[in-house]
């Protein structure tokens, strides 16, 4: 499991066989607001876009195979993300953050114009990082909202306590579909892409509700995720190019299972009809 | 075999003269649609394009020197070396085409190919496959698979439901995951990858191996059934492969050059014999006629 040095690595990779390429491109045709984040995997392209599209409120779980494909499972080995290539000709996409994310569990069609607590159902638990450790949590437009509501989610952290309650998140005036609402620049009381935690806290295993003090209209899908890496692409002429060994450490592991794709903030203006493209590759021992 | 220090790398280079540069070009056909991974192997310019003779569901071995037994169609890089071995030590790759860029060239060893005509393109029942791989890779370790328009069929889309291939520990009876659906006629003109794209269920550029696997020894059938079967007389062709490099390009007319000795420390190793071609991936939908041009830079010690 894991590698025990560089020559240990390249083995792997070269003579052994174990590596995976994967292209995508993305080609969001919703629109979206400079400096906000959204979720590319609703975008059109390749990986076929994801739509959240299950029963109401119940925790449900994406498929390997249609996120960015990652290869074959490892285990008993273990695979990590050796190399990530990001490309765009579209100048509204730069500059820009990327953050790749293992999409872990969802709960859709979460009613954002309701002032009610929202139980959720958790026949389905985290089918990695079970324990919720560095598990974290957003919420995304699924519909064109208003905006400007809040709310808080109840949860299970990563120590299995329950009954844990989320800072109170202001949703940013983003009404654009696939736009994450929390977040963005000039957003009061903004804690990024994420849910901010109950102080202590360092994950999430599962939430048991969400309740909006103050309306956001539209449809929103709530999101357990793992955070894996994230980029920069800065601009259109250069590719953006990041290899785990030599240009930046930690060669993030990768489960077997993940469904991998991407958030995206750009400050270049709206995704809307741009093409955000590139490959990852994939190594893992034996 | 290989080298032990730069200082190495220079004497082999410079006082051996064991260094070769290719330079080459393609001209791409027909339009591509965006998104979607193509073989260049099939196109006119230098090297010679690969017709991809042979018999329907019969096994076709590549190499350097006879390219596929007609047409002598690989990357020329300087024939057998052994006992030393050979690498790429540079590689850079350009196109110029309205929506040519960004893209992504990556350079195969191409292994061979089944090649499928006939109603082993159009049938929806399974398909059995024949003849041994010759591998430069033992049994196919990084090999990976994937099917090639030759000649574009003149509609439907099928999904490959079945498949069974040997994989590199020559352990038979593996399966390619994911049920790929296969290019619509739109999306499976020659050159094209017929399961790379927007679609759902499209991989690319290669076939997804079974869990555990690391390479293709060889493929003993498939079914093509599901979807909508092909019409027409087109011909495919079930390659193997072993990936060695990879260029990101972003902008056309703009030349993406990889120094794989100092930038980012790989040197691929080309295999003796090795039939070396570029498999393309458009995110734009690349205009008719655009030229892709490239060189290679070996060195062998």
């Amino acid at each position: 499991m894991g590698f025990n040095n560089i020559k240990d690595y390249v083995d792997s990779a070269v003579t052994e066989g174990r590596h995976w390429i994967s292209s995508f491109r993305k080609v969001p045709s919703q629109a979206s607001n400079a400096g906000f984040f959204v979720d590319l995997s609703m975008a059109a392209g390749n990986p076929v876009p994801n739509y959240y599209a299950s029963e109401p409120l119940v925790a449900a779980t994406l498929s390997a195979m249609k996120g960015i494909y990652a290869g074959p499972d490892a285990s008993p080995g273990t695979k990590h993300l050796h190399k990530f290539v990001l490309m765009s000709p579209s100048a509204a996409c730069v500059p820009s953050k990327l953050i790749l994310c293992d999409y872990l569990l969802y709960y859709p069609f979460v009613d954002m114009n309701s002032a009610d607590q929202q139980l959720l159902t958790n026949t389905v638990t985290l089918p990695r990082y079970t324990d919720g450790s560095g598990v974290m949590a957003t919420i995304i437009n699924a519909s064109p909202a208003t905006g400007s509501g809040r709310f808080t989610i109840s949860y299970t952290n990563s120590a299995g306590v329950s009954g844990r309650t989320s800072q109170n998140m202001f949703c940013n005036t983003t009404a654009n579909l696939a736009s994450v609402p929390i977040g963005g620049i000039g957003v009061t009381g903004s804690y990024g892409p994420w849910i901010g935690l109950q102080s202590g806290d360092t994950g999430i295993r599962s939430v048991e509700s969400i309740t909006f003090s103050v309306l956001n209209g539209g449809l929103g899908t709530l999101l357990l995720l793992k955070p894996i890496a994230d980029f920069s692409l800065r601009e259109i002429t250069a590719a953006s190019e990041t290899e785990f060994i030599s240009f930046r450490s930690g060669l993030p592991k990768i489960e077997d299972g993940a469904y991998l794709n991407l958030f995206i903030s750009s400050a270049g203006g709206s995704l809307s009809a741009t093409t955000i493209a590139g490959y990852a590759e994939f190594i893992w021992s034996d | 075999m290989g080298f032990t220090s730069q200082d190495d790398l220079i004497n082999e280079m410079t006082t051996n003269g064991k260094f070769l540069r290719h330079d080459g070009a393609k001209t791409t056909t027909p339009v591509h649609t965006a998104g979607g991974w193509h073989c260049l192997a099939g196109l006119a310019g230098h090297p010679i394009a690969s017709t991809f003779p042979g018999s329907s569901l019969a096994w076709v071995d590549c190499n350097e020197s006879a390219g596929d037994g007609t047409n002598v169609f690989g990357i020329q890089h300087g024939g057998n070396v052994s006992s030393d071995t050979k690498h790429v030590i540079n590689a850079m790759a350009m196109i110029t085409a309205a929506a040519g860029a960004p893209g992504i060239a990556m350079l195969v060893d191409l292994i061979g190919y089944y090649k499928l005509t006939g109603t082993d393109v159009t049938g929806t029942g399974s398909r059995t496959l024949t003849g041994t791989p010759t591998h430069r890779y033992t049994d196919g370790v990084g090999c990976r698979a994937f099917f090639l328009s030759v000649t574009a069929p003149t509609g439907g889309g099928p999904n490959l439901s079945a498949s069974s291939y040997t994989n590199s520990g020559s352990t038979p009876g593996r399966a390619f995951q994911g049920s790929p659906t296969m290019g619509a006629a739109a999306d499976a003109y020659a050159t094209r990858i017929i399961h790379s794209g927007n679609a759902a269920g499209r991989f690319g550029p290669f076939l997804p191996l079974q869990a555990g696997d690391v390479g293709v020894k060889s493929v003993q059938s498939f079914t093509f059934s599901g979807g909508s079967a092909y019409t027409g007389s087109g011909v495919l062709a079930l390659c193997i492969a072993k990936p060695l490099l990879a260029i990101p390009f972003t902008t056309t007319g703009v030349a993406a050059e990889r120094d794989l000795v100092n930038q980012l420390p790989s040197m691929p190793e080309v295999k003796d014999g090795a039939c070396l071609t570029w498999l393309f991936y458009a995110t734009g939908a690349t205009t008719n006629n655009s030229p892709f041009v490239y060189s290679v830079d070996f060195a062998w010690g």
